[in-house]
């Protein structure tokens, strides 16, 4: 008896809604809502032209380039330092940041990076020293980096945060003050984009003995009271869970083309909290960090300041390939093959999220999706069947958990509606809360469980990692002596689309046996006020504040479609 | 000499139990009938309480509505005679959820205050009975119990022992049992220098015998004062916990979560939260009305 | 009176140890640990991590440690804000709260005397049953129903105050008035409550034989008698709105010490979840201490030796 067959088309729905509008404006008896409005709340900024308003949904753990793991900081470093290479803001292609040039070796193993003469916000010179001085830190166990991996690309990283070698081992050399000589272990094909990624910022040396003269905490760097940076921007006030304030830093060696003078941080962890302090003008734009509520999206996508744009993280589960029902790869399949994912990214994503069956996204960095089918309700049902389970006859019980949270409750809500449906399993949820969730995930103490995992540079490996035997991050007990030897045959191809090919073998190898089960690929959607300028959406979501600007007149007046402020663009003083 | 306890205290005057038991009782009975708004408050728990018991049976034998059956393409929709409260994210009919959830919190409500009456009249009772050292010591206890941050304690206690309802009973009533154990160790401790007591013991009635058979019986009105007013508390909390997502999980509904959610999506669709929220303030209404209702009868001094 | 506020201060030290041995003991029964994250920590590191805060010591070492720095009011390092220390985090935090709770405090007692004032003098008339009908719904309708619905008409419909967040006035009227409420229909109830009581007493039956006003009976007799339930209700009406400030503080997100807690439970941020328990401890003891204590000023039946 459901009520499938009750499909409602779009008018209805609202016309229904406005009713509802209508309603709640007669029962609190105030009628002056105006829903067609073509903006999401006002329009006007609340301050002035060179000042922006952002949220960044929490206080960042560490704002320390070496120790950082997380986007809250990333998205602060970001803005604050300036590495290498920045990424281009629309395609993110790596762009001459700090080092105008560089040489790469013929064998693709030696980087060369010629270095731009700069200043730290002190004034004092930032030479290729304070990169070395930053990359052995990163990796030094002395720093307990959670991100030292990131180092483990140079040759000796590896071994010096296991305390095996001595620091200064590391493959990473000054030549002079303004040439650095870089030694990577695997000739990565995505290296230089990899680069611009916020743990190889350069850190300035100078400060730490500065600080240690003067007895204060090393750890304690980065406060505004001490912090020395050489980003467009500098932290001037950090008030602990209400906000942050950056300056525009006149040292910052491009200084001529940053507009914004003010950038306000708050730190609003609930999107819908984010989504009403944006409608009532406190903020300009949400920031990177906060996501909107599924619930909203098809009611804010009408609105003109609404702008989606691809993403690159894939949302799935992680299955526990040692415990009875799902040891049988059939089971497997067969839990994977009964997920409507398109119903899914339909109606409870709602992002306009890609349904993918795969691990790895169509079209990464040229790589050519598996392209396996994202829902198959009778081939579901004959594995579960071959499997000895028709109808989920004598199935164990399975539990799925996840983290506590509105989006991911959402998921498991359905996926578990489907299951029934289609296979006649029932599935118990189990929402935990996050430490709880990690330690259980980490002992593999689970049968499904929920994970979604951001790529930190574009390239298929980014996500392939995952499922080889070492790599801690393999929650599922699945391993394979032949998936990792592709993967290692791949990191040594010099042939990029020979190593295309092997990444793909690797894949089709692995979800053959279905140790995870993908869902989507993420979509990213912002509120973007007209008046904000230089926002372009990427699949990284990195929007450095360098290129944003205020419009004058209020953006209003202007045609503006979709992905209006994504298009209009600034491209002649995004320098190559 | 005056103040809560011992307004309490008068309510069971124990020469007034002893030789006219029944009457005390009629006598209360009588005042709360005459109690319009305490007898209307009973009326809408009783209404409520049956809803909440039958109407998701009616509701899912006559449409075929469940609290938990999706149906996704339906999504939210707003309320119509079809879904007189209109239908969530998923496409459920938000009355089957609300009477669902309204029966976990009544449930939630009636088990913890129960819990918390039994440990509380227990431990208030063998208190003061035992008096001496024992006494102080045991309401030491309690005093340092109270001075926790209660609502603190039982987030700890949930993040540890994890989220299930029956031990959400249990830490709700666990740290809820603290008020009647004060009560009732105040109301034992004027009744056990009465004759009736003394009696007992000179007729070597052993000590057990006394405090459940004599103390306990004559400490039932401000007890039953005390649990009408704890049951709207611990629904509270139940609520406050689910809203915080630490309460009942889901697919299951509770108030407390039907309004988080409905908080969460107020801006667009407010029946979310308008029903769950209004159901949960009804009741919370009739529950306070009884319980004042309640005291008043129990209470002679109140008498007019 | 001295005498018997020393006493009681002594008897906080037992409750005091009590308190803190029982909070170490559940903190650190929780499953999970403060270096869980997505990605993996290789063993070396995580070692290094645990040394820094001292959690690879025995458990007796860390508490005496523990116990140690907090007689030098050393409350640890956050796990999770390793850039911040508790003691910091706590006075970033806390002021906020007790700001937010002034403001629902001033509120519920404006509202809740005012309101019982009149439901007694005017007893039994369409006003009284008005004030109190009132009182009760005040008190049934719970801070997370009232603080959305809130938001929805002040803020978002009528774009008078701001749906949330901290920084001037404007931001704690509507977090100030979703927190007070349910304590200013409960002072309103207690208020009336008390001065009907007094009303029936011999003295009040005194002062109007001896021919005082009415109006300086009302305000110099009834409303002391009015206002003795409420003060010995503010003790645990101030704990409650401390506490309760978690939910407010969610909704508005206001950045107090509440919605800390609950986030350093999750995270198993151990010397933040302690020292937040010891605070608001040794804050609950204190204001019982001072609520006995003005009872006993206010009332002259009161004995204190």
């Amino acid at each position: 008896m459901r009520k499938l067959q009750r499909r409602v088309g779009m008018g209805h729905f609202r016309r229904c809604h406005r009713w509802g509008i209508l309603l709640v404006l007669m029962a609190t008896g105030l009628g002056c809502q105006e829903s067609q409005a073509p903006y999401f709340g006002t329009v006007r900024p609340r301050h002035g032209p060179d000042e922006l308003w952002i949220n960044n949904s929490s206080e960042p753990e560490w704002l320390d380039p070496s120790r950082c793991s997380d986007s809250t900081g990333g998205e602060i470093i970001w803005n604050t330092f300036e590495g290498l290479v920045q990424a281009h803001p629309q395609t993110l292609a790596p762009l001459p940041a700090l080092a105008t040039h560089w040489e790469v070796s013929a064998d693709g193993r030696r980087y060369t990076f010629h270095l731009r003469p700069s200043q730290w916000s002190d004034g004092q010179p930032l030479t290729a020293h304070d990169f070395v001085f930053a990359f052995r830190r990163l990796v030094d166990p002395q720093t307990a980096s959670k991100y030292a991996s990131n180092g483990f690309i140079f040759t000796g990283g590896a071994a010096i945060a296991r305390g095996e070698a001595a620091v200064d081992s590391l493959g990473v050399r000054a030549v002079d003050d303004l040439t650095l000589e870089i030694d990577l272990v695997d000739p990565l094909p995505y290296f230089l984009n990899f680069l611009s990624f916020y743990s190889f910022m350069p850190i300035p040396r100078h400060l730490f003995t500065e600080l240690d003269r003067r007895g204060i905490d090393a750890d304690f760097w980065t406060r505004p009271e001490h912090v020395v940076c050489n980003g467009p921007f500098r932290l001037t006030e950090w008030r602990f869970r209400q906000r942050m304030v950056f300056e525009k830093n006149p040292c910052y060696w491009d200084a001529a083309s940053v507009s914004l003078a003010r950038v306000r941080v708050a730190m609003v962890e609930s999107a819908t909290t984010a989504l009403n302090m944006y409608a009532a003008g406190e903020f300009d734009w949400p920031g990177g960090n906060t996501s909107l509520p599924a619930e909203f999206l098809d009611h804010l996508a009408g609105y003109q300041d609404f702008h989606r744009h691809p993403y690159l993280g894939v949302y799935f589960y992680w299955i526990n390939t040692k415990v009875p029902p799902l040891d049988d790869p059939r089971v497997r399949r067969a839990l994977s093959l009964a997920i409507d994912r398109d119903a899914l990214v339909k109606h409870v994503t709602r992002g306009g999220q890609i349904a993918a069956a795969a691990l790895v996204p169509d079209g990464l960095a040229g790589y050519e999706g598996l392209g396996l089918p994202v829902f198959d309700p009778d081939a579901a049902r004959q594995l579960l069947a071959e499997a000895g389970h028709a109808g989920g006859v004598g199935l164990p019980p399975i539990t799925l958990s996840f983290n506590t949270s509105e989006g991911h409750r959402q998921v498991a809500e359905a996926l578990q509606a489907m299951w029934q449906r289609e296979l006649s399993i029932d599935v118990t949820l189990a929402n935990q809360e996050w430490k709880v969730f990690l330690a259980n995930a980490e002992q593999m103490n689970f049968q499904l469980c929920r994970m979604g995992w951001i790529g930190d540079y574009a390239d298929p490996y980014t996500f392939l990692e995952l499922l080889r035997s070492d790599c801690g991050n393999n929650h599922s007990g699945w391993s394979s002596p032949a998936y990792d030897r592709l993967l290692q045959e791949a990191n040594r191809e010099a042939d990029p689309n020979q190593r295309l090919a092997l990444l793909r073998k690797a894949e089709a190898l692995a979800l053959a046996d279905q140790p995870l089960l993908p869902l989507y690929v993420y979509t990213r959607c912002q509120l973007i006020k007209p008046y904000v300028r230089g926002i372009w959406g990427n699949h990284q979501d990195r929007h450095p504040w360098k290129y944003i600007s205020i419009a004058a007149d209020g953006g209003v007046g202007e045609s503006s479609a979709g992905d209006h402020a994504v298009s209009v663009s600034r491209p002649s003083e995004v320098r190559r | 000499m005056t103040g809560a306890d011992d307004s309490l205290a008068a309510g069971a005057r124990p020469d007034d139990a002893l030789i006219a038991g029944t009457s005390l009782w009629q006598d209360a009975w009588r005042r709360l009938r005459k109690n319009s708004m305490a007898v209307a408050s009973g009326l809408i728990i009783l209404l409520v309480g049956l809803a909440c018991l039958v109407g998701p049976l009616v509701l899912h034998a006559v449409w075929g509505y469940d609290a938990q059956t999706q149906d996704l393409a339906y999504g939210p929709q707003p309320p119509s005679w079809q879904h007189p409260f209109g239908t969530d994210f998923y496409g459920r009919d938000l009355l089957v959820r609300v009477l669902v959830g309204g029966r976990v919190s009544l449930s939630v409500g009636l088990l913890a205050a129960i819990v918390a009456a039994t440990i509380g009249t227990i431990y208030g009772a063998v208190a003061s009975y035992a008096g001496g050292v024992v006494d102080s010591l045991m309401m030491r206890t309690v005093d340092i119990l109270y001075a926790l941050p209660y609502m603190f304690l039982v987030i700890i206690l949930v993040t540890i022992l994890g989220k299930s309802l029956l031990l959400l009973f249990l830490a709700l009533g666990a740290v809820g049992w603290l008020l009647t154990a004060r009560v009732v160790r105040g109301q034992v401790m004027s009744l056990k220098e009465q004759d009736f007591v003394l009696a007992a013991r000179s007729l070597g009635t052993p000590g057990r015998a006394i405090v459940f058979r004599h103390l306990i019986p004559n400490t039932l009105g401000p007890v039953i004062v005390t649990f009408t007013l704890t049951v709207p508390s611990m629904i509270l909390q139940e609520a406050f916990l689910s809203f915080l997502g630490l309460g009942v999980q889901p697919p299951s509904p509770s108030l407390g979560s039907l309004i988080n959610d409905g908080a969460n999506q107020m801006l667009v669709f407010w029946w979310t939260l308008v029903f769950p929220g209004g159901v949960m303030t009804l009741l919370l209404f009739a529950l306070n009305f009884l319980g004042d209702g309640v005291r008043d009868a129990l209470d002679p001094r109140m008498r007019t | 009176m001295t005498r018997y506020l020393l006493g009681r201060l002594l008897e906080l030290v037992p409750t005091a140890l009590v308190i803190i041995l029982a909070s170490f003991a559940l903190v650190r029964l929780a499953p999970g640990s403060p270096f869980s994250s997505e990605k993996e920590i290789p063993p070396e590191i995580r070692r290094q991590l645990e040394a820094k805060y001292g959690f690879d010591r025995p458990l007796p070492e860390q508490f005496a440690r523990y116990v140690g720095n907090l007689l030098r009011g050393d409350l640890g390092l956050s796990t999770k804000y390793p850039q911040r220390t508790v003691n910091e985090i706590i006075a970033a935090g806390f002021p906020v709260t007790l700001s937010l709770a002034a403001v629902a405090l001033v509120w519920s007692l404006l509202v809740g005397i005012t309101a019982g004032i009149i439901g007694a003098v005017r007893q039994n008339t369409a006003w009284d049953h008005a004030a109190m009908t009132t009182a009760l719904v005040g008190i049934s309708v719970p801070s997370f129903v009232l603080g959305p619905l809130l938001v929805l008409v002040v803020s978002l419909r009528l774009h008078l105050l701001p749906p949330a967040g901290w920084g001037d006035w404007r931001h704690l009227i509507l977090p100030g008035l979703t927190l007070g409420t349910i304590y200013a229909a409960s002072i309103a109830r207690l208020t009336r409550g008390g001065m009907l009581e007094v009303i029936r007493s011999d003295y009040i039956r005194t002062a109007r034989a001896k021919g005082l006003s009415e109006r300086l009976i009302i305000w110099r007799h009834m409303l002391r008698g009015g206002l003795l339930p409420v003060i010995s209700y503010l003790g645990p009406a101030i704990a409650s709105m401390l506490t309760g400030s978690v939910v407010v503080e969610k909704i508005f997100n206001v950045p107090g010490i509440g919605p800390y807690f609950v986030d350093a439970a999750f995270n198993r941020d151990y010397f933040l979840v302690m020292g937040i328990v010891l605070l608001y401890a040794f804050f609950l003891l204190l204001l019982n201490l001072v609520v006995d204590a003005l009872y006993g000023l206010l009332d002259p039946r009161i004995d204190y030796s």
